[in-house]
């Protein structure tokens, strides 16, 4: 009889034992908010295995003196998202700061202004934020596992404090009185409750304690992406007639790295469409001719030669789309006299014109084989016509800030 | 009698103490292991000075990884006023944990270099065939995530996660995006001989 009440009491004790640890725990963490500082539940593991997921880090407000390295920290997630909690690996000379999570490959990207930490950790209490992060995570089973677990701790706690579970009771006196003793009895009761109510308070004010990712990140990169401009290019513009009154077909406009300073488009040909914006090359006739003669020593192509010419169906219509032909010459008088084609294959190459709804930019190889110099007093000519198989008349747009089409070497 | 008497008392005062000094040791027992406990895990977290490595836990995970297999997406030289390059690379998202991806740069060539007159745009869609020459087949444009401006202006804007471009938070695994970036030399003879470098980089964090 005597020894199975001892069992009892000494299981009771276990409980009560138990209890008092998590009570004990929960004022640890609930304590110090009520002077300044701040507790926060870990929600993700990026500082394991030094903080799990589910432990508590009581943090200190921060002071004025600089956080040193290896320094757990709280601070507000730089990209907005709540608390994060970090390790400091460095101070960066601009007083910011550069942190980890222990289980980051990387340090954080984002450098940490000293104004956004809220606190640093100066006490960890283990998985007491659990049932919070499970309650977060909707983990139900663990959730209800723990209560049942906790409830039944609670209920066995009071074989270690009700007197008719005491072992050393005297067992004739039950048949006098069934209480021992009242005063003993009246403060087992009351640890009872201050232990219940301990556990309720501490499970109310898990809630209450704030949640702090350890934020798990990872980068992947592109790196070493290399872009390079050519050493020297030339670019010769294709120009309009000045006043524009109507272009003519042959244009000595291929002016040399003078960039367009008209900012709006005129309708360069009237004859065709007045309504036109740039020029309108008529399918199958239209033609533009544009040269410029090189000066004493000649003129070189360095590299290979392209056209960026901005282009549009006639009307800017997007239901057909077209081509066009240019071509690059050597004329030893003014184009179209005396000319020889230098851009390859011989008849040029066509290309295609896509039917937009604004003006669109294209870039064409010419295929002069290069270097090649327009000796002096030699033209550099351009043609750009439009054969009969495109789809419609094409609109070309140049000499404007807008579409500086040009002829480019180098 | 008066020996039994004194006896007895003494018989039901041991009585009376025994619970109370088992139940005292078990709560101050409890509290001094915790604190112990408390005091050891705090120093242990607090005080390590060195971080451990990357671990695999089953708290969750945060993993991307892109499809380029190792190869980069821009190397241009030679490039004249409106030479474009059109380049899209798969960014995939395949850790357990819902995490927000943001692009940034890294190591871009600043102010003085080319970057000043590359003109960048970047968009992000699904759907690219991407791969080692990062092709942009297929690409289905989702929304532009940095209007065209200096590559230049797009290393000193986006620097790091914080300040990255985002376009795809809350990614489950696995979340797959293309980004396509555009890079056109603008028509500035300032260009010339010019160089200049980038990194992209695409971060997870964990929500």
């Amino acid at each position: 009889m005597e020894r199975i009440g001892l069992g009892r009491f000494l299981a009771g004790l276990v409980c009560l034992a138990s209890l008092t640890a998590v009570a004990w725990l929960a004022a640890l963490a609930i304590v110090p908010p009520l002077f300044g500082w701040r507790t926060v539940t870990l929600t993700s593991g990026s500082m394991s295995p030094a903080i799990r997921v589910g432990d508590l880090v009581v943090a200190r407000p921060p002071g004025a003196a600089p956080v040193k390295a290896g320094t757990v920290i709280v601070f507000r997630d730089p990209a907005g998202h709540g608390l994060i909690t970090h390790r400091v690996v460095a101070r960066n000379p601009d007083g910011t700061y550069l942190t980890k999570g222990d289980a980051n490959p990387n340090a954080d990207s984002t450098p940490l202004p000293a104004r956004d930490i809220v606190g640093v950790g100066r006490v960890l209490v283990p998985r007491l934020g659990a049932p919070a992060v499970w309650l977060r995570t909707g983990n139900w089973a663990d959730l209800v596992t723990l209560l049942v677990i906790g409830g039944a701790v609670a209920w066995h706690s009071r074989y270690a404090l009700a007197p008719r579970h005491d072992p050393w009771r005297d067992t004739e006196d039950d048949a006098d009185s069934p209480v021992t003793t009242p005063v003993s009895s009246l403060l087992a009761r009351a640890l009872l409750v201050v232990a219940v109510s301990e556990v309720a308070l501490g499970s109310g004010a898990l809630v209450m304690v704030q949640s702090a990712r350890g934020a798990y990140t990872a980068p992947v990169s592109n790196g070493a992406n290399a872009f390079a401009a050519a050493t020297t290019w030339h670019q010769w513009y294709l120009k309009s007639a000045a006043p524009v009154s109507g272009n003519t077909p042959f244009l000595l406009s291929l002016a040399l790295d003078t960039a367009p300073t008209a900012t709006t488009l005129p309708s360069y040909n009237p004859a065709v469409n007045s309504t036109d914006p740039g020029e309108t090359l008529v399918k199958g006739t239209g033609t533009q001719i544009w040269y410029m003669q090189a000066p004493a020593g000649g003129l070189t192509l360095p590299g290979p030669a392209r056209l960026r010419l901005w282009t549009a169906m006639r009307g800017f219509s997007t239901s057909v789309s077209g081509s066009l032909t240019p071509q690059l010459y050597d004329c030893t008088l003014t184009p179209p006299v005396g000319c020889t084609e230098i851009s390859t294959p011989t008849g040029g190459v066509t290309v295609a014109v896509a039917g937009t709804s604004t003006w669109a930019e294209n870039d064409w190889e010419l295929g002069v084989s290069t270097p090649y110099t327009v000796p002096a007093n030699h033209y550099l000519g351009l043609t750009v016509s439009v054969p009969s198989t495109s789809g419609g008349d094409v609109m070309v747009a140049y000499d404007t800030t807008s579409y500086p089409s040009a002829v480019q070497a180098g | 009698m008066n020996e039994q008497r004194d006896t007895q008392t003494q018989r039901d005062r041991r009585r009376r103490l025994a619970p109370w000094a088992a139940r005292v040791a078990a709560v101050s027992g409890s509290i001094a292991l915790m604190s112990v406990l408390v005091v050891g895990g705090s120093r242990a977290a607090f005080n390590a000075t060195t971080s451990n490595g990357p671990n695999s836990f089953a708290a969750g995970t945060v993993v991307i990884g892109n499809d380029s297999t190792g190869s980069v997406m821009f190397n241009l030289s030679g490039m004249k006023p409106g030479t474009t390059a059109t380049e899209c690379i798969n960014v995939t998202y395949t850790g357990s944990l819902t995490a927000n991806v943001h692009m940034y740069g890294t190591a871009v060539s600043g102010a003085g270099t080319l970057a000043d007159y590359l003109n960048t745009t970047i968009d992000i869609g699904t759907g690219a065939a991407g791969g080692a020459g990062h092709s942009c087949t297929g690409f289905v444009l989702g929304s532009n995530l940095f209007p065209t401006a200096t590559l230049t202006s797009f290393g000193t804007t986006n620097t790091n996660f914080a300040t990255g471009l985002a376009g795809n938070d809350g990614a489950t695994n696995p979340t797959t995006k293309s980004y396509r970036v555009t890079v056109t030399l603008q028509d500035n003879n300032a260009a010339q001989g010019k160089t200049a470098n980038a990194s992209f980089t695409w971060e997870a964090q964990n929500t």
